[in-house]
């Protein structure tokens, strides 16, 4: 028999960013790998360029200068600057970049790459020492990154070969056995809630919460402890009804340890936008403190678990 | 009434010194430099004057309009050590006494002895020098003043009695040739004597007039501290802090000298047997250092090692930090952190940052500071772990090494301008091998430079503007009638600080990427846009181009590798080199001080997008937009990888957004930040906790928060007293790299 190549080659993965010095994605200090693509279509998603599977082209208004340079790459025409704005057509564009690679100031640039489980970890493993000092490590988030389940086993493995704390920041809508493959190999779920009924979790994510509910019923099988986290929306998800039907989810998942409450933060400013999506704008009221603090309380009580908010 | 509460005395000093800074603010304008204890004269004494400070810069100052020198120059200045001695001992007779009824301790200077200046000595010549230094645009220090550090303990052993008798002493056994330094120490003690005792009198005086028995009596008891410690050694607690103040008010307006040391061990026998014999509680502690303090921020060491490697932290440690925390102003304590340190003092320290976010205390990384000072000939282990923050970035044996740190700069963008002209020119095309092959022969030169330089102030600061009131308090100077300036002391170990690096090393990346990799640009093209100041179209967007290379900080960029050759580079050529004739060695460390803007204003345009007279980053902090998420470890692990690893500093400039610690577990967070960066190799951490929106509507408006305090680099100051080019500086960098 002719010998075969069996070197396969190296699995990658799509994601937005890395954020090292992170100090709300699970325990103690940690870096955050931020995947690209998720199921879910929230409506106060900060990052709806996360969507897509793919890079997006995407712009930073703050950074542009005004050159044109962009305009004149393209060999569809596909990008006009006027007085009006800047125009894009995301209908033909091939996504080939050479319009980002013109931009000097990077204002225009893919967002979302594919990378190597060795790219991620060149520029998370350099602060193990913070890891070990803290009981940190490395999270999983997005986007959805049980989504690219190849690519987040492949790294969820090469860090644990470094001694490396691992936690997977999941909205839970990913195919079921796909699912808990990831979920079994990780050391803690952040496992997102955002309602408890199925026509209304469809009206504000894109989505029903049946396959959510049936993983977050298969963690309880499974040995990884689990962190519920609970965006607060003010006006959308924020009733006590809404808390009280998401805590009797809860009882039923003996792995659960804590609940976080997230409460809904406006963007400070202008960012960078994926071209390609369409931006929801939520007129939403921060929650306060004090009824942030309220809530906590009541779903502590309600669950019998710590709940903490931020 | 009566006497007020402790609590009530410290709020009404410390609204007291609000009022002295707003005064100060209002008469000398922006002050860019350390807050001090220094309060004005009375109006109709005062005078407006522009000198050279101790830093060496040109700064607005005030002196009293009814006290003159007296010359011994015919230029009518005054130099040497009988010239100096005999008007320090006058103007420290004249100085208008100062007591605040509600203060522990008596006294507060008005006025800086160094304004007097108006120069240096002409008659001392190095022409030789100065082509090479407009050339590279060095600081090269010469005639820079004090920046060692006394140590106290001699002095809380003599007191300026036995003070007065060591130099009589040795003033008998030594040659004719050493008397004028002699008589110069002695004219000095003479001068604080007189000093202290002029404000017991006060003290008397105001007891006397003060109707409340119980102010006039904590007034009679400041008269008689006074009259004890102006001449015999302090026995207790408060005559401690009271000859401390004395000599360090004496030393800051005498040259701008701010070396405190090691207050906690200082102060710790006199702790220990005043609260055994039941005389001094922790809140009268507490209040004694907060008054010491407020009259001079002194730079301040707290916890370290021992000789012996024991940690020294100890309640007064404690005690000390209470004292800043309490006094909300700008100060300079440095809390040590090691394997071998309280943890309990490192977690105190941050608490109170995030708590006060007034910028204090410092971090001093102790473990990577003591192993790489022995690197140094003639260092021994022990030397090194008595080596005492006692600087905006610098340390110092105190009492037994002199080396004018933070004096000296090197602008390696100012060294690059001229190698990348000459690597061009001669080669066309170079690589980057080959503009670092002829930096390194510039880097060499301007450390040969330097170091002539050092010889010159070894030799002759003595005839300018000798140390007399560090060499009081120094081992070997009075014993051999020779300054610290010049041979007095065991150990020189001269400071070059590297400056710019994160825009060399940047540069040096945009360079590799568009003009020798994608080959965007060429070298002509380049050097055109150098010179036109990126002028036009063409050249703002080639500017961008080059600005949004990766830069040093990132992590794993091309900008960072050639960050740590650089810091290579800069370090050998320091620590192979030794001084002429006297051998002494040079120690490397990275620090722009307060200078980013002047170094910035010396260098044209630069191939990292940085525009012509643009400042030049902070230190060895990497540019503003490093990384995207600005991440503090990340800035940690590259400024650990540029240390030059021979004992003197290259700090990281931190700024925190307050949100850091809100939740559980945020000051271990930051507790472990602090301690992996010094487990890399980091040195000293500064650091600011600053929320941004509060800066921006501070930066609009300074009336709107005029209490706010900033860590500036090594020094604190209120943001309101900065010049707004200054302010501009700092908000840039806080907003730039603020972690939340």
């Amino acid at each position: 028999m002719a010998a075969q190549n069996t070197v396969k080659p190296p699995v990658r993965g799509c994601i937005t960013n890395i954020q090292r010095f992170s100090l709300h994605d699970g325990p103690g200090v940690r870096s955050t790998v931020f995947f690209k693509g998720c199921p879910l279509r929230c409506l106060w998603c900060h990052n709806p360029e996360t969507f897509s599977f793919q890079p997006v082209l995407a712009r930073d208004e703050k950074r542009c200068i005004g050159c044109g340079s962009c305009t004149e790459a393209c060999e569809i025409n596909g990008l006009r600057l006027s007085d009006d704005g800047f125009a894009y057509d995301a209908e033909h564009c091939r996504h080939c970049y050479a319009c980002a690679a013109e931009c000097p100031t990077g204002a225009l640039a893919p967002l979302g790459r594919e990378v190597s489980v060795d790219e991620v970890l060149a520029d998370v493993l350099p602060d193990r020492g913070m890891y070990q000092r803290t009981g940190g490590g490395v999270t999983l988030s997005g986007g959805e990154a049980a989504a690219q389940p190849a690519f987040a086993l492949a790294l969820i493995r090469a860090l644990h070969a470094h001694g490396i704390h691992t936690a997977l920041d999941t909205c839970g809508h990913v195919e079921s056995e796909t699912f808990l493959s990831v979920c079994r190999e990780a050391d803690l779920i952040l496992f997102d809630l955002k309602h408890a009924e199925d026509a209304e979790h469809k009206r504000l994510t894109g989505r029903d919460m049946r396959l959510i509910r049936r993983n977050f019923q298969l963690l309880s099988w499974e040995q990884t402890p689990v962190e519920v986290r609970i965006p607060v929306i003010p006006g959308l998800n924020d009733q006590d009804m809404v808390h009280q039907a998401i805590a009797g989810i809860i009882r039923q998942n003996s792995n659960v340890k804590s609940i976080v409450l997230l409460g809904y933060h406006p963007l400070g400013g202008a960012k960078v936008i994926g071209l390609n999506e369409r931006r929801t704008e939520l007129s939403i009221t921060p929650p306060s403190r004090e009824s942030l603090a309220a809530m906590a309380a009541a779903m502590a009580a309600r669950t019998g678990l710590p709940c903490t908010f931020r | 009434m009566s006497m007020p509460t402790l609590d009530e005395r410290l709020k009404h000093l410390i609204a007291k010194k609000k009022e002295y800074t707003l005064e100060k603010q209002q008469v000398i304008g922006y002050m860019d430099r350390d807050d001090t204890g220094l309060i004005l004269p009375p109006a109709h004494q005062r005078k407006v004057v522009s000198v050279i400070s101790g830093s060496g810069v040109p700064v607005t100052d005030v002196v009293f309009s009814d006290f003159s020198i007296t010359p011994n120059h015919p230029d009518g200045s005054f130099y040497g050590p009988v010239g100096v001695g005999r008007n320090f001992r006058d103007f420290l007779k004249y100085h208008p006494p100062f007591v605040d009824p509600m203060s522990a301790l008596a006294g507060a200077y008005m006025v800086n002895f160094s304004a007097y200046r108006t120069g240096d000595n002409p008659d001392l010549n190095y022409d030789h020098l100065k082509a090479a230094h407009e050339k590279y645009k060095l600081i090269p220090g010469i005639f820079a003043m004090q920046h060692l550090c006394q140590d106290l303990q001699i002095g809380l052993d003599l007191g300026w009695d036995g003070l007065q008798e060591k130099v009589l002493k040795y003033r008998a056994l030594n040659g004719e040739d050493k008397h004028p330094f002699y008589d110069g120490l002695s004219m000095v003690i003479d001068g604080f004597q007189s000093w202290i005792e002029h404000n017991a009198q006060h003290a008397l005086k105001l007891s006397q007039a003060e109707p409340d028995p119980e102010i006039a009596a904590h007034l009679q008891s400041l008269h008689d501290m006074n009259l004890r410690i102006a001449h015999r050694k302090p026995e207790t607690f408060m005559e401690a802090c009271q000859f401390i103040l004395w000599y360090q008010m004496g030393c800051r307006s005498y040259n701008s000298s701010g070396s405190l040391g090691r207050l906690d061990v200082l102060l710790l026998p006199y702790y220990r047997r005043d609260t055994a014999a039941g005389i001094l509680t922790d809140e009268k502690a507490i209040f004694a250092i907060a008054c010491l303090l407020l009259r001079d921020t002194g730079y301040l060491q707290l916890g370290g090692y021992d000789a012996d490697g024991n940690d020294t932290t100890n309640p007064v440690s404690f005690l000390t930090l209470e004292a800043i925390s309490r006094l909300r102003l700008p100060s300079n304590a440095g809390v040590c952190v090691g394997r071998g340190i309280s943890r309990e003092l490192l977690r105190r320290s941050v608490e109170m940052q995030f708590q006060d976010k007034c910028g204090n205390p410092r971090f001093v990384g102790t473990d990577a500071l003591v192993d790489g000072l022995q690197r140094n000939p003639g260092v021994t282990l022990e030397d090194a772990r008595m080596r005492t923050n006692a600087g905006c970035h610098w340390l110092a044996i105190p009492g037994r090494e002199y080396s004018i740190m933070d004096c000296v700069k090197i602008n390696f963008a100012a060294v690059m301008e001229i190698a990348l002209q000459e690597a061009v020119e001669r080669l066309g095309e170079p690589d980057i091998e080959d503009i670092l092959a002829i930096y390194e022969k510039h880097m060499k030169l301007c450390v040969d430079t330097l170091a002539q330089g050092f010889t010159f102030n070894y030799e002759n600061q003595i005839h300018n503007m000798p140390e007399l009131v560090i060499s009081l308090m120094s081992y070997g100077t009075i014993e051999q009638g020779l300054d610290c300036s010049g041979g007095g002391v065991e150990k020189y170990l001269w400071c070059i600080d590297g400056s710019a690096l994160a825009v060399v090393a940047d540069s040096l990346a945009a360079i590799e990427q568009r003009v020798l990799t994608e080959k965007r640009y060429t070298y002509a093209q380049l050097m055109q846009f150098l010179k036109s100041d990126w002028a036009g179209p063409d050249g703002e967007r080639a500017r961008q181009f080059m600005q949004s290379v990766d830069h040093y900080g990132k992590g794993g960029s091309r900008a960072d590798l050639w960050a740590k050759r650089l810091s290579d580079i800069f370090t050998q050529a320091v620590t192979a080199a030794r001084t002429p004739k006297y051998g002494h060695a040079m120690v490397p460390g990275l620090f722009s001080w307060a200078s980013t803007l002047d170094l910035g204003a010396q260098v044209g345009a630069t191939a990292n997008g940085r525009k012509a007279g643009r400042p030049v980053n902070h230190g060895a902090n990497p540019n503003p937009g490093f990384r995207t998420d600005g991440a503090a470890t990340a800035m940690s692990q590259a400024i650990a990888s540029v240390q030059c690893g021979y004992g003197n500093t290259s700090p990281m400039q931190l700024e925190m957004e307050p949100s850091v610690t809100a939740d559980e577990g945020g000051i271990e967070a930051v507790m472990a930040l602090i301690e992996d960066h010094f487990a890399s190799g980091g040195t000293l951490i500064n650091l600011n906790v600053i929320d941004a929106d509060t800066l921006r509507q501070v930066h609009e408006n300074p009336d709107l928060f005029p209490d706010l305090v900033v860590r500036v680099t090594g020094f604190s100051a209120y943001f309101k007293s900065l010049s707004p080019e200054f302010r501009q500086l700092v908000v840039d960098r806080i907003l730039d790299k603020s972690v939340s």
